[in-house]
C-alpha cells in the first residue's frame, strides 16, 4: 500500500503535537559539567602519558639499534674470518679460544685468574726463559735479529723478578 | 568564504529553476525542503568547523558548542533508540563525557556528525546491554513522548503516538524521529547513521506507512 506526501504531512502534523526532546537547564548543567570534568582530568593525564610513551619509544629504539648493530657485526665478522669463532661464542668459553691460539702462558694466566689465585711467577719465568733461548738460537738459523716493526726484546730473567 | 559564496550562488540558481518550472505550491514545499535545508546545512557545517577548531585548540568551551549543536538532536535520537526519556538523559551524559575524552579524534574527524552519532549509538547499545544484564528493564517504564509546548495538551494523542512509535522497528523509528522532530534531510540522516540516502528514505516510508495504518482513525 502506498501513501502520498499529503498523508505523511498529516501524520507529521499529528506527531508535532508531541515532542521527544526537552532540554532543561538542569540537564545541561549536569551533562556539560560532567563533560568538562572529564575534559580536565584527561588533560592532566596527558603529560604523564606523553612522557611514558616517549620513554617506551626510546627504549624500543635503543634495543633495535643495539640488536641490529650486533647482528651486523656478527654478519661482517663471519664473512671476514669464516674459520674463526667470534667473540660472541668465545665469551662463552674463553679457555677454548685460547687453546686455539696455543699460547700456553696465557692459558696458564687465565687458569690462575679463574682460580682466583696469584700468578705463578716461576712458570712465567720458565716460559720467558725458554722463549729467549729460542730467539737466541734464531740468528744461527739465519733468521734476522732485527726487531724493527716487532714487539720489544724479551726482558731478562732478573727483570721478571719484580712481577712475582 | 569562496565555498560560502558558491553555495549561495547554487541556492540562487535553484530558486530561479523552481520559479521557472514549478507551481507556487511546490516552490513553497521545495523552499522548505531544499533551500531551507541548504541554509541549515551551511549553518551546521559552519558550527561543526567552529567546534572542531575549538577541539583542536583543546578549549573546554567546545563542550558548550557541542551542547548547542548536538544536545537536542542527540536526545531525540537516544529517546527513539531507548524508548525512555530517563535512560536517554543518562546516555546523553555518557556521550558527552565520551566526546570530551575523544576530542582529539573528533577534531580530526572528516564528518563530525557521523562520529558523534556513532558514539551515541555505541553508548546506547552498551547501556541497553547493561540494563538487560541487570534485569531492571521495563519494570518502571515512564512515558517518553511529551506534549509539545506550543501545541494543545492532548494526552490521548500523545499516548497513542508513543504506542505507535514504540511499535516501529528501531531502525525505522530512528529515521522517523530524526526526520519529523529533528527536521533533518534524508541525506543528513544517512550521513549521521552511516546509511545511504535511499535506505533512510525507505525506512522513513515504511515507518510512516505503519504509523498511517495505526493513526489514520485519529487523524482529523
Amino acid at each position: 500500500m502506498s501513501h502520498g506526501d499529503a498523508e505523511y504531512d498529516r501524520i507529521e502534523r499529528l506527531m508535532k503535537q508531541a515532542t521527544v526532546s526537552d532540554l532543561s537547564e538542569a540537564l545541561k548543567k549536569r551533562v556539560v559539567g560532567a563533560a568538562r570534568k572529564a575534559w580536565l582530568e584527561d588533560r592532566d593525564d596527558v603529560p604523564a602519558r606523553i612522557v611514558l610513551v616517549r620513554l617506551a619509544i626510546s627504549a624500543a629504539a635503543a634495543i633495535l639499534v643495539v640488536s641490529s648493530a650486533e647482528f651486523y657485526s656478527r654478519h661482517v665478522a663471519s664473512h671476514e674470518h669464516p674459520g674463526v669463532i667470534r667473540p660472541a661464542t668465545e665469551s662463552a668459553d674463553l679457555g677454548v679460544t685460547l687453546q686455539l691460539h696455543d699460547l700456553k702462558i696465557v692459558r696458564h694466566l687465565v687458569t690462575n685468574v679463574r682460580g682466583g689465585s696469584q700468578i705463578d711467577a716461576q712458570a712465567v719465568r720458565t716460559h720467558v726463559e725458554r722463549t729467549r733461548k729460542t730467539l737466541d738460537e734464531s740468528p744461527k738459523n739465519g733468521i734476522s735479529g732485527s726487531t724493527e716493526g716487532r714487539s720489544g726484546p724479551i726482558p731478562h730473567e732478573r727483570d721478571l723478578a719484580s712481577y712475582s | 568564504m569562496l565555498q560560502y559564496v558558491l553555495n549561495r550562488v547554487k541556492i540562487y540558481e535553484r530558486i530561479c529553476f523552481f520559479t521557472q518550472t514549478k507551481s507556487p505550491g511546490s516552490l513553497r514545499l521545495e523552499g522548505r525542503m531544499g533551500v531551507g535545508a541548504e541554509d541549515r546545512d551551511l549553518d551546521e557545517r559552519w558550527a561543526d568547523k567552529s567546534i572542531q577548531e575549538a577541539l583542536a585548540r583543546d578549549d573546554p568551551a567546545a563542550v558548550e558548542l557541542l551542547w548547542q549543536r548536538y544536545a537536542n538532536d542527540l536526545l531525540a535520537y537516544l529517546v527513539a533508540v531507548l524508548c525512555s526519556r530517563h535512560d536517554a538523559k543518562d546516555v546523553l551524559q555518557t556521550v558527552f563525557v565520551r566526546m570530551a575524552g575523544k576530542r582529539r579524534k573528533l577534531a580530526k574527524a572528516r564528518c563530525l556528525d557521523a562520529y558523534v552519532y556513532r558514539i551515541a549509538r555505541n553508548e546506547a547499545v552498551s547501556y541497553r546491554r547493561r540494563q538487560h544484564r541487570d534485569r531492571r528493564h521495563a519494570a518502571d517504564r515512564e512515558p517518553w513522548l511529551a506534549p509539545s509546548r506550543s501545541g494543545p495538551t492532548r494526552s490521548e494523542i500523545v499516548d497513542l503516538l508513543e504506542t505507535a512509535l514504540s511499535g516501529l522497528p528501531e531502525s525505522q523509528r530512528q529515521v522517523v524521529v530524526m526526520k519529523v522532530y529533528g527536521e533533518k534531510t534524508f541525506q543528513k540522516i544517512g550521513q549521521s547513521l552511516g546509511i545511504s540516502l535511499n535506505t533512510a528514505a525507505s525506512r522513513y516510508r515504511y515507518g510512516m506507512e505503519k504509523l498511517w495504518n495505526l493513526l489514520k482513525e485519529q487523524l482529523p
